[in-house]
């Protein structure tokens, strides 16, 4: 029997292996987005500058394409894994009998909390990078003035509380995703376990707690 | 042991054959011991039915000893019901109480026709295992068996994995009727042994080729696989299918 | 005239060490490009079945094999816990083959054939290799070399296992090797089809007749010989160890054809299996006999004494078997263990709820060795206990009661595994060959996959080549087809219109307790008598009295009533058999042939014979024919574990 490896790309294994691949590289960028925002912490116009040369740069289109195809290989994957997998169960049970931990209920809710997520990405972007423009001039470099734009956004509580319930989804999103990656490419065994299930605890605490502290320490600057 | 005996009301999945539509049927039975095995119940079921000149109720089981594998319903939305690595027969009725209510249901996974009301047809299992899961070594006289060492702790590892019964109750109790978890066991238990290395490459390639094929969900590492599994197999099976998979499409010479 | 025969069992002569060499240097062969012309019906796909039909495959047959349950995989053999049997002597503990075929005709109490039985020895050191091939995860030494335990009760460690799993793995392996042939198109695989009759042309067995037992649809299948591989048939007891699937409905379908039933009265009652806990039970799960490598059998010393086991202290226990076999102890043989557990409940020292039961007892196992030590030896057993009587075995003594485990009867077959009927060959448990009226612990396992992998495939080829030239072309329009589909059907038909009251589930289990209180550990011309007139009872009440509900598609009590139909017949001439048998031998006890201790007493001037049963009509007694055993290897001596 002949194997097509281009078939072989397609099939069970492979298709988590996409959703894993592609997931570790938006967990990556989801860290080098939380070094970014916290240079809002530091210096507003430490942020501003960090926003600036990034944007100005030709090579940040290149990187947004690269984030654009591996959130597309996420997605793509992701659908397509799970209109198969209704299909294969045509009836389903009567009764299910549901286990509440929160590892089971993060693995479970893949498919919604990563729908959630997509809707919160596109209004992100909506109201960032294509939301109002702001300047401000250091040494005379007229720049966008993101910081600005940041307090205003987030002194708006529902946009906060917003933000909060988004984050939260994302957090729950790795908290399976991160383990998931490490089995889906297939490093986890017994020994290593525990350790990839820890490590995707304190990977989705930091983003929740990290991701949370920028609206409220937003809210709370413009209350000041 | 205990002598009192309950009333269970039972709700269960009735289904002509393959091509009709089925639908639940109610149940009253008293006189359940709590002594008693989950199949033993049925059987009972089964006696009142035929004094009233119903159709019995059609269940798959074996050797009811948790060994065969042929036995398998969802018990209250779990496979093989309550319990931690116990198969259908080995459930007792002492897991109950008088007045429960129990629903079951046939193995619901595409893959798994029902042929009537309870059983289904795993064929699909074995269809995997036909496409590679075996080591082609012909009867006859075979190789002194000590001449091949095999260190306790991989054989031991691969005893583990070669437990599988084969009952479903991975793709059954999976969110994605997904067959991974019976798959990986079979490829671990022939990927640890020496014995397994000639076909190794092209074992996992082609048995998860046919599992494909064959119309099962893709896993998601959930792992309500290995929680209904009686033998206890674990899903780091899976991980080691999935490095034993990648590592035959990306390295292969065929 | 007397029409009793005196059968020829076509052993070969000489010494016996090179007889199956030169033996099978005489089969025919037949040419490879002929192979492909031929094709052989499997009826079972256990290790005997599974293994013959994966062997004939690989050496170029075309194979259908059958199983009446929705995979090869499920077969009984999956159920062996304890080993296989194989003189490596891989411990050096002076194990050999010529020991271990002398352990079991001794085991056997001298009713096998010494010829098959060598044969059995020299082919077990096989097993072990292929299996091992085949990738059976046997347990190993920390040196990477296979794992040796001492089984049974037998001097030397010879038993290979898969933890306490065996059984299964052995039969995991020739199922994929059978997977591997069905995959090469060699082998058409039939699941849920249960054979309800075999055709013979010409004289010959040359096809079968089965239902489909999810359509109900009957079909014919014709082949150039037929494989009969279907085990056991302990569910004649109701109560037995055994899957309830292992009845001996294909073997009564053959000898109501001809074929002839040798030595039924032979049943392996299993000493150590869990006790009768309602009358809803429908099968016994067998404690592993390891356990009484450190569990001590005892019974409190005064009749029915009611207090809690931990509560009797030590000098009113009666240790029994230790006290009457004090240099085997509790280590005695399956059968004399169950005759004497029996024995000390009849004369009313059985314990727990239903009096019928004794102790086994790890109190002072757990002290010599620790807990630990005892937790990692039985631990899953004590488990498995746990989970179905809900007592604790490292707190309170087991329950343990002898039931019903193997039938080394079956049909009767010759040296070359062919029956009465020429090109019907029967292998495993379904035939009768090698454990004679006993078989050994870790035995079972190793006649399965030897007739199936080595045996089988070997002497079938050489009746195909035999016969190769004469046997005529047939197809499913053959006359006898036509007959033998109209006859299941008939069958069904009749069982379906009587509308009775009894359901087939009640009428097997009055049979299986006349069995066992009849026809069971302790025997008698009386009880034996009663027995033969009681199931006739049942068996004429059978055809009046039966319900069946449902139809004739899939139907769990059709398949139910088929079967107990068959097992009301073959428990007819098991009781027959063992009154026939004036004798005690293994696990055939007559309580009226015993010494003047009250032990077996076997008579070899009369007795030292296979008796092989042939049909003659329903309601006609069948003919008792002889087939004569010499013993030129090993002597005849009284087989003693004082």
């Amino acid at each position: 029997m002949s194997l097509s490896v281009i078939k072989a790309f397609r099939s069970s294994i492979f298709k988590k292996i996409w959703v894993a691949l592609s997931g570790m590289f938006l967990c990556i960028f989801l860290l080098g987005h939380l070094a970014g925002n916290s240079m809002m912490i530091i210096n507003p116009e430490m942020f501003n500058r960090y926003a600036h040369t990034l944007i100005s740069n030709p090579f940040i289109y290149f990187a947004e394409a690269v984030i654009v195809f591996f959130f597309f290989l996420h997605i793509f994957w992701a659908i397509k894994t799970n209109v198969e997998n209704w299909r294969a169960r045509p009836i389903s049970y009567h009764k299910r009998a549901t286990k509440w931990d929160l590892q089971s209920l993060a693995s479970a809710t893949m498919p919604y909390t990563g729908a959630l997520l997509l809707v919160f990405i596109v209004k992100h972007i909506i109201d960032f990078k294509y939301g109002p423009y702001y300047t401000i001039s250091y040494e005379g470099v007229q720049m966008r003035n993101l910081y600005q734009l940041l307090l205003e956004y987030f002194g708006n509580i529902h946009n906060v509380i917003a933000y909060v319930i988004a984050m939260t989804l994302l957090s729950i999103h790795v908290l399976h995703g991160v383990w998931s990656a490490f089995q889906s490419i297939g490093i986890n065994r017994s020994t290593l376990n525990t350790t990839f299930r820890r490590f995707s605890y304190l990977f989705s605490v930091i983003i929740v707690i990290s991701y949370i502290t920028f609206p409220v320490w937003c809210y709370i600057q413009g209350v000041k | 042991m205990s002598s009192n005996t309950m009333t269970l009301y039972l709700q269960v999945w009735r289904q002509k054959n393959s091509n009709e539509a089925g639908a639940f049927s109610n149940y009253e039975v008293a006189n359940v011991s709590p002594d008693m095995s989950f199949l033993e119940m049925l059987d009972m079921l089964n006696e009142d039915l035929a004094r009233q000149g119903l159709d019995p109720i059609q269940y798959d089981h074996d050797c009811r000893e948790g060994i065969c594998g042929a036995c398998g319903v969802v018990i209250n939305g779990e496979p093989h019901g309550p319990g931690k690595q116990t198969t259908t027969c080995e459930l007792h009725m002492r897991n109950f109480k008088n007045g429960d209510a129990i629903v079951i249901e046939p193995w619901r996974v595409k893959a798994f026709a029902v042929l009537k009301d309870l059983a289904v047809d795993r064929s699909a299992y074995d269809k995997i295992i036909q496409a590679g899961g075996f080591i082609k070594v012909n009867y006859g006289n075979a190789p002194e068996a000590n001449s091949l060492p095999v260190g306790k702790d991989v054989a031991d590892l691969a005893m583990d994995m070669a437990a599988c019964i084969g009952c479903g109750a991975c793709a059954a109790a999976c969110k994605n009727a997904s067959a991974m978890l019976f798959a990986a066991a079979k490829i671990s238990h022939l990927a640890l042994l020496p014995q397994g290395q000639v076909e190794r490459k092209k074992r996992a390639a082609n048995m998860i080729k046919a599992m494909d094929e064959l119309g099962f969900g893709n896993c998601t590492n959930q792992g309500l696989c290995e929680d209904a599994c009686p033998k206890g197999i674990n899903i780091n099976a899976i991980a080691r299918l999935n490095r034993e998979y990648l590592d035959s499409i990306l390295t292969c010479n065929f | 005239m007397s029409k009793i025969k005196q059968l020829d069992s076509n052993s070969p002569t000489g010494p016996i060490e090179t007889a199956w060499d030169r033996h099978r240097f005489g089969l025919k062969l037949v040419n490879p490009a002929n192979r492909r012309k031929l094709k052989v019906i499997v009826v079972g796909t256990g290790l005997a079945g599974g293994g013959s039909a994966g062997a004939l495959a690989e050496m170029g047959y075309n194979v259908e094999a059958f199983t009446i349950l929705d995979t090869p995989r499920r077969s009984h053999s999956i159920a062996a816990q304890g080993g296989v049997n194989a003189a490596k002597n891989y411990p050096n503990d002076n194990d050999s083959i010529w020991r271990l075929f002398y352990d079991t005709v001794k085991g056997g109490d001298f009713r096998s054939n010494e010829y098959s039985t060598y044969r059995l020895a020299q082919c077990a050191n096989n097993i072990i290799d292929q299996a091992t091939a085949q990738g059976v995860p046997f347990s190993r030494e920390y040196g990477g070399t296979l794992s040796n335990r001492s089984f049974g009760g037998v001097q030397v460690s010879r038993t290979f296992y898969a933890r306490g799993q065996t059984g299964q793995q052995l039969l995991l392996g020739v199922y994929q090797s059978l997977m591997k042939e069905v995959n090469r198109g060699k082998v058409k695989l039939h699941t849920r089809k249960e054979m309800l009759d075999l055709v013979m042309i010409d004289g010959k067995a040359r096809g079968i007749i089965t239902r489909d037992l999810v359509t109900g649809k009957l079909e014919r299948h014709y082949g150039d010989a037929v494989i009969l591989a279907t085990g056991g048939f302990c569910k004649t007891y109701y109560l037995s160890t055994n899957a309830m699937a292992s009845n001996g409905a294909s073997q009564m379908r053959c000898y109501e054809k001809g074929a002839y039933m040798a030595n039924p009265c032979f049943t392996q009652i299993h000493p150590t299996s869990l006790p009768v806990m309602g009358p809803f039970m429908s099968k016994q799960t067998l404690m592993s006999e390891a356990l009484r490598n450190d569990g001590r059998i005892w019974v409190p010393k005064a009749k029915g004494d009611h207090r809690p086991p931990n509560d009797i202290p030590e000098d009113e226990r009666d240790y029994f078997l230790e006290r009457r076999y004090p240099s085997f102890g509790n280590l005695t043989p399956r059968d004399i263990t169950s005759r004497a557990i029996k024995q000390a409940v009849d004369s009313g020292h059985g314990v727990g709820p239903t009096k019928v039961a004794v102790y086994l007892d790890f109190k002072d196992a757990i002290k010599r060795d620790g807990l630990t030590t005892i937790k990692e030896k039985y631990g899953n057993l004590f488990d498995m206990y746990t989970h179905i009587v809900d007592e604790s075995p490292y707190k309170v003594p087991m329950r343990i009661y002898p039931t019903a485990h193997f039938t080394m009867g079956g049909l009767w077959v010759d040296y070359n595994l062919m029956s009465s009927i020429p090109g019907l060959f029967v292998g495993g448990e379904a035939s009768y060959e090698y454990h004679g009226a006993n078989r050994l612990g870790a035995n079972s396992l190793m006649s399965a996959t030897t007739d199936g992998c080595f045996v089988l495939p070997t002497t079938v080829s050489n009746y195909l080549g035999e016969n190769f030239k004469t046997l005529a072309k047939i197809d499913d329009k053959h006359d006898e087809f036509e007959k033998a589909e109209k006859s299941v059907k008939d069958r069904i038909t009749r069982l379906l219109n009587i509308k009775g009251s009894k359901t087939p589930n009640q009428f097997h289990k009055e049979l299986g307790k006349v069995m066992f209180d009849y026809v069971g550990i302790e025997r008698t011309e009386e009880k034996l008598k009663h027995a033969i007139e009681e199931i006739t009872k049942i068996k004429q009440l059978y055809h009046k009295d039966l319900l069946l509900s449902g139809d004739d598609a899939m139907n769990i009590e059709l398949e139910r009533a088929l079967r107990v139909e068959d097992s009301i017949n073959l428990g007819l001439l098991m009781a027959r058999d063992a009154l026939e048998r004036k004798e005690s031998c293994g696990a055939h006890y007559r309580m009226d042939f015993v010494d003047d201790e009250g032990e077996a007493q076997r008579d070899d001037e009369n007795f030292c014979h296979v008796a092989a049963w042939e049909y003659q009509g329903q309601s006609e007694v069948p003919l008792r024919h002889i087939e004569q055993l010499k013993f030129n290897n090993i002597a005849l001596t009284k087989r003693s574990y004082k």
